[in-house]
């Protein structure tokens, strides 16, 4: 029975403040991709939510469904046929200092020339008293776009990544 | 003015480039955006917290003690 092999495609640790990361001519050898991410954004807002662009579509392909807790209220948001795809949410500049936002996406059979579901988990642990500056949020998602992915742009929302923040693409192979 | 950086997931090729003006002015669009949606959600709460407030006040007037009140929310939480 063969082994399902999970290889680094590219990895990107930012060596100052940057508005966005591309990943692009992503190979078409895996079968489904995987997005590693410990990330911070230099505004001073909390949370500070991350768009993901899939092959440069602006169009309206992109559905999401959230669901997002902290230790005093949980909420849950949606959007469909949205023209961008809120991915994950990081720590701002109004965090605890040197703490950043972890997450990970796990996208399957992304080279379908289908509807691409997939899914993100993201996570804040800031250690502040304050309860909304800690949280854990489930992501479902939907790429309608009619072409398998190749390119992936992370833009935070109404920031820039910080300085260290890191990027780490996989692919996956089921033989 | 931050930078973007693009990695060429294929040859290994990294570009780190300035924003286009372009880039710039989406950037502050989604900016005002987020900062519009947060100010929404924080109305919203506050209000939802006054109503709250409100409510408790009217159900202490008729008689009831706070035990009594935050027995009867945590029974309807459960």
């Amino acid at each position: 029975m063969a082994n399902p092999t999970l290889t680094l495609i590219s990895s990107q640790t930012l060596g100052g403040t940057t508005a966005s990361v591309t990943f692009s001519s992503i190979p078409t050898s895996y079968n489904d991709l995987k997005l590693v991410v410990s990330a911070r954004g230099d505004t001073a807002a909390f949370p500070v939510a991350v768009k993901i662009a899939i092959n440069g579509d602006s169009a309206t392909n992109y559905s999401y469904t959230n669901l997002l807790g902290n230790s005093s209220a949980a909420s849950s948001t949606r959007a469909s046929s949205a023209i961008s795809d809120l991915i994950a949410n990081m720590d701002g500049a109004s965090a605890t200092a040197s703490t950043f936002g972890a997450w990970e996406i796990y996208i399957p059979n992304y080279n379908s020339t289908g509807s691409k579901p997939f899914f993100g988990i993201d996570v804040i642990e800031t250690n502040d008293t304050t309860a909304a500056h800690a949280e854990i949020q489930a992501n479902a998602h939907l790429y309608r776009g009619a072409s398998g992915i190749t390119s992936i742009v992370l833009t935070p929302n109404s920031s820039n990544f910080v300085q260290y923040s890191n990027f780490y693409l996989y692919g996956i192979k089921n033989s | 003015m931050a930078d973007v950086i693009e990695v060429n997931c294929e040859t290994g090729e990294v570009v780190t480039r300035p924003q286009t003006a372009e880039e710039i002015a989406a950037q502050e669009v989604a900016a005002q955006a987020a900062q519009a949606a947060a100010d929404a959600k924080a109305a919203e709460e506050a209000a939802a917290a006054a109503q709250l407030a409100a409510t408790n006040q009217k159900l202490l007037a008729l008689g009831l003690t706070q035990t009594d009140i935050d027995t009867l929310l945590n029974a309807a939480k459960a």
